[in-house]
């Protein structure tokens, strides 16, 4: 089973919730007044249990569980000469080793919550520093099952068939394939990983320090820079646990945005941004997994170049005296492939590099409501903004299908 | 900003929001329960009420095993074929033993079933010839017999199938036969019956005979007076064969031999044996003794007078010949110098017609001439020549018919496959009338009579009731002949083609055992279970062992019971048995205090070597063996299962598989009855 790719498809859903927590279209170039402070607290929920190919193909997301198990891995998953008596009994009755004696077939589901407070401090009046440190909190619930097929019944048969007369035998086979979920189980913790069972976890993740400089604002239009790195904060990737949801890329990796804002009559106005992320080489614990073996392999701490993102976005917003918030927006995400280096086979490398290239196109809708310009004029007592964004992906690849669903509260002070 | 108000309502919102997303953070959904099959657990072939497949009644089976231990490391393709070879020599062990029950024995009980149909019609045809004129028949028989051979010969001779001097070579060979003839007869063990006439050696030679005047004196060859018949065993001696051609002056006046004979030559030892009634000659020929008798008969005729030590020791050589050796075809020998025995194969001459006594009747070399010759002369002899008791011993015939094929167990239609037939009744119902009794003609020969123009007008005697019988009869018997046939082609297919590739399925018939890397040791046993009330006994051996093993288990309760110490014997050794009646599972240890003497000696592997064995320091070990039973169609029992070698704490150093099944003994118990 190639239960290590399921653990790559995870990662990426923390990652997504990151970018999500990172990168927003309703981005814009406003900046503090100095000494003006300011806290967000940004809640993002993600229900997931599908995933793109890299064709962009809609899949569950434990579609690599839905395998065969081949009479290759029941041989190989005896003692050596019962292996062998295994094999030799395939092949004096016309059974190919690569024939399945049954499917497993898996459900996942996932639900990510990400929860940062972002704390901002105007330096000047074009300068402001902020610092996000988010607080994941994860569960995935699993449900492994297998079915035998024709073949299976055939194999007992054959077994149980009075000129065979191997009925212990026969009786064995259909014990371990009644219980091959279990067997499965087996080999992973006889193999140090977790058993595929429901998994949660919290905690803190990547802290994001950045700081954002406004060089132009007039009546027509705003022109902002950011830069900042992300510390490796956040939990890793726990190369045991299957399901495991990491909160950290666990790499340092600094940043550059630059964000226009265009001023527009009747309260409209636009926002286009770019961000590049360039993550620093690190080390990573990972199974030296292969295509064909996933599970009978060690964990080894490997040079690890994590794909470097990229993210692009617009947004049309609408932002009237009164306090109403709307918007529309579009954002691209990229996140290109990961490179493992160190001792480590070609296949290996291939199959742990494997699906780390991705990229979403998402709509974004924004409704909200602030007291920033009312307090400016007086006629509020606290300037706070409240707003809701629903992120809809409109295709990926390689990425979890996370709508996400977020929840920002802004305080000044 | 109005800071007065600010920091309460400020640490409120921060509250607030943070139970908001706090709320938020639920579990995950419940994933889809996913399905997981339950395939039935295939259940062990077991009946509480036959352990073992034994019961009280069938308390005893006997497995011949094989035992090999695995190598560490023996490839797929070798365990696949040793299994294909053991698996495969079940099937044909199975088969062969259906094959047996379901159509060996069947098609004898189908033999046996038309034979008795066929002479069911014995005594109805018997019955129903009650009031036929036998006189007449014989009168009509005869008046054909008188000439046939001359006739037969003019025929062939106008035929051009013979030459003029053919025919009269034949003419002149003739008498040698009807003397021959005339011996034979008189070396009959059915001259100690009573007849109502006179029995004639052959009836072709009736006018031969009353020309040399045998069985002229009438006080001992006349009809008999008495309603029960008389015995002519004196008329066929003194007025036949003392009479004979054959009993000529060189031969009768040859002194006896040894030297302390008190016979001055043969015909003083003859007489004297002979007598008034018969004497010893006579009883040695009724004797009880069938084969003794059959062999005296032999030696009557002229042969193995030197095989056996007979009522005749006292001369021994009274009846031995030494034959000339035969000329050229065209002569026409002594004949007075051969042996009775070698004369009448002039009337055995076959239709491939390679006897030497082909040089008495002379026929060309052409095969087509001697089937012809056989057909209108040689056939005909036989049909009046044939006699019971003779022809049985006589015809080595094997074809595949009720009339010839002998083939072991109680069906034997060369000698039985013939029936009553009072009309026509030919050599022997016709004259050889016999009291209390019918005498048996050989049917086939019957159809050649019946067939034979010369005899067309024979059936205006018989009834339509016997007519319809025979008829009947016939399609009996040829019912039994295909019956008869049948059986002899399933038959000869068991024994043919179907036991010989069974061979053995021991292992040590599959070289790929004794190549290297599959196996590390080999050899056969044997394992005997007995069902003795609730116990099962095992006995069992290796190959190569002095010492053998004993065992006995409750079947109840899969505990062990004790083993007298006379089965133990000196040498024998206990095994620690265990039964398993739901898995029909008898699972044997012993320890291996001596392992030369168990049966697991140091052996290397040899070219030609049934046994081997690679493993070391075997001393102390014990062996564990697992014997899982099954039947296969056929009621073949099968063993199958592991062999281990355990140290002291268990573990398993070795494993093994074994086979083995019961077919010797399954075959051995039906072939006693096919």
């Amino acid at each position: 089973m190639r239960t290590r790719s399921l653990s790559v498809r995870l990662v990426c859903v923390a990652l997504g919730m990151l970018e999500a927590a990172s990168a927003y279209a309703f981005e814009d170039t406003k900046v503090l007044p100095k000494g003006v402070r300011n806290l967000t607290i940004r809640s993002v929920n993600t229900n997931f249990d599908t995933i793109t190919d890299p064709n962009g193909a809609q899949k569950p997301l434990a579609h690599l569980l839905f395998k065969d198990l081949t009479f290759k891995q029941m041989a190989n998953a005896e003692d050596p000469l019962k292996g062998r008596q295994l094999r030799g009994f395939l092949l004096q009755n016309g059974i190919s080793e690569s024939e399945s004696a049954g499917q497993f077939s898996a459900d996942i589901k996932g639900r990510v919550t990400v929860t940062a407070p972002i704390a901002a401090y105007g330096i000047t009046d074009s300068m402001t520093l902020a610092v996000a440190v988010p607080i994941y909190n994860a569960a995935t619930s699993a449900s492994v099952g297998f079915r035998p097929n024709s073949n299976s019944t055939k194999l007992l048969s054959l077994l149980s068939r009075p000129e065979t007369n191997q009925i212990a035998n026969a009786r064995e086979a259909a014990g371990k394939l009644n219980d091959a979920v279990g067997q499965l189980n087996k080999k992973l913790t006889d193999n140090g990983f977790q058993s595929i069972n429901n998994w949660s976890g919290q905690g803190m993740g990547d802290t994001t320090i950045a700081l954002k400089y406004r060089s132009i604002d007039n009546s027509r239009m705003g022109l902002a820079t950011t830069t900042g790195v992300v510390a490796p904060t956040g939990r890793r990737k726990d190369p045991n646990i299957l399901n495991d949801v990491p909160f950290g890329d666990g790499v340092w990796s600094p940043f550059a945005q630059v964000a226009v804002d265009q001023k527009l009559p009747l309260s409209f106005s636009t926002n286009q941004f770019v961000k590049y992320t360039e993550t620093l080489p690190g080390t990573r614990t990972v199974r030296t997994i292969t295509y064909d073996e996933m599970v009978e392999v060690p964990n080894v701490t490997l040079d690890y170049n994590m794909g470097n993102k990229f993210d692009a976005g617009t947004s049309l917003r609408y932002q009237p005296a009164y306090g109403l918030l709307a918007g529309v927006g579009y954002t691209y995400f990229r996140k290109f492939g990961d490179v493992y280096g160190g001792n480590l086979s070609l296949d290996s490398k291939k199959a742990l590099q494997r699906w780390t290239d991705m990229q979403a196109h998402n709509a974004e809708f924004l409704v909200g409501y602030s007291t920033v310009q009312l307090y400016q004029a007086g006629r509020a007592d606290i300037p706070f903004a409240v707003n809701v964004a629903y992120t809809k992906q409109l295709a990926s690849r390689n990425m979890p299908i996370s709508d996400l669903a977020q929840f920002n509260v802004d305080l000044f002070f | 900003m109005p800071a007065s108000n600010f920091g309460a309502k400020f640490v409120n919102a921060i509250f607030t929001v943070s139970t908001l997303a706090l709320v938020a953070c639920g579990g995950a959904r419940p994933a889809v329960q996913q399905y997981r099959g339950v395939l039935p657990i295939p259940e062990y072939p077991a009946n509480p009420s036959r352990p073992f497949f034994l019961t009280d009644g069938d308390s005893e089976v006997v497995f011949n095993s094989s035992l090999i231990y695995w190598s560490e490391t023996p490839t797929p393709t070798q365990v696949q074929a040793i299994l294909e070879h053991t698996h495969g020599a079940r099937i044909l062990k199975s088969n062969a033993l259906v094959e047996l029950t379901e159509v060996v024995i069947p098609g004898k009980t189908e033999v046996s079933a038309a034979r008795a149909k066929y002479e069911g019609y014995n005594a109805k045809i018997i019955d129903a010839s009650k009031n036929i004129d036998k006189s007449t028949v014989r009168e009509y028989v005869g008046g054909v017999a008188a000439t046939l051979f001359d006739d037969r010969l003019n025929e062939l001779a106008a035929s051009n199938l013979i030459t003029a001097a053919d025919k009269v070579h034949a003419q002149a060979m003739w008498p040698a036969y009807c003397e021959a003839k005339l011996w034979e007869l008189a070396t009959n063990a059915q001259l100690s019956r009573n007849y109502l006439r006179r029995p004639t050696p052959l009836q072709l030679c009736e006018s031969y005979y009353a020309s040399k005047n045998y069985f002229a004196d009438a006080s001992l060859c006349g009809s008999s007076a008495d309603a029960s018949g008389k015995n002519y065993f004196m008329c066929i001696w003194r007025e036949g064969l003392l009479k004979s051609a054959l009993f000529a002056d060189s031969y009768k006046d040859a002194r006896c031999t040894p030297a302390s004979s008190p016979y001055a030559n043969r015909l003083a030892a003859i007489t004297d044996w002979l007598g008034t009634e018969g004497g010893i000659l006579k009883g040695t020929l009724e004797g009880a003794d069938a084969a003794a008798a059959n062999i005296e008969r032999t030696i009557l005729l002229g042969d193995l007078i030197d095989r056996k030590a007979t009522s005749f020791k006292d001369c021994r050589n009274a009846f031995i010949r030494k034959e000339p050796a035969l000329g050229d075809q065209a002569e026409v020998p002594d004949w007075t110098l051969f042996k009775p025995e070698t004369l009448l194969q002039i009337g055995e001459i076959s239709e491939n017609g390679s006897s030497e006594a082909l040089r008495f009747i002379p026929l060309t070399s052409s095969d087509a001439t001697n089937k012809e010759v056989y057909n209108r002369l040689t056939k005909l002899i036989k049909s009046f020549s044939q006699r019971p008791g003779i022809a049985a011993s006589a015809n080595s015939d094997k074809s595949k018919n009720a009339t010839n094929f002998a083939d072991g167990g109680d069906v034997r239609p060369s000698a039985e496959a013939s029936s009553l037939h009072p009309v026509p009744s030919y050599s022997d119902a016709t004259f050889n009338v016999v009291v209390g009794e019918p005498l048996i003609a050989n049917n086939a020969y019957a159809d050649t009579v019946e067939s034979d123009p010369a005899f067309a007008g024979i059936k205006t005697f018989e009834p339509v009731s016997v007519k319809s019988l025979k008829a009947e009869q016939a399609q009996a018997f040829a019912a039994w002949n295909e019956a008869v046939a049948k059986y002899a082609d399933e038959k000869a297919h068991y024994n043919e083609q179907s036991k010989p590739v069974i061979d053995n399925n021991r292992l040590s018939t599959v070289d790929v055992v004794k190549d290297p890397g599959a196996a590390v040791y080999l050899n056969n046993y044997y394992m005997n279970v007995h069902k003795v009330g609730g116990e099962l006994r095992v006995q069992m051996g290796f190959d190569l062992a002095t010492q053998q093993l004993f065992g006995c288990v409750n079947i109840a309760d899969g505990t062990q019971c004790a083993v007298s110490s006379d089965q133990l014997g000196a040498s024998g050794i206990k095994l620690d048995i265990k039964f398993d009646n739901a898995a029909n599972l008898i699972s044997v240890k012993f320890p291996l205090a001596d392992p030369t003497a168990l049966g697991f000696p140091d052996l290397p592997r040899t070219p030609g070597g049934v046994q081997f064995n690679e493993m070391t320091n075997l001393k102390g070990r014990t062996v564990q063996i697992d014997n899982y039973t099954n039947q296969l169609p056929g009621e073949l029992r099968i063993i199958t299962g592991n062999g281990y070698i355990l140290d002291a704490a268990g573990n398993k150093l070795n494993t093994g598989s074994i086979t083995g099944d019961n077919f010797a003994q399954r075959e051995q118990a039906l072939s006693s009855q096919q």
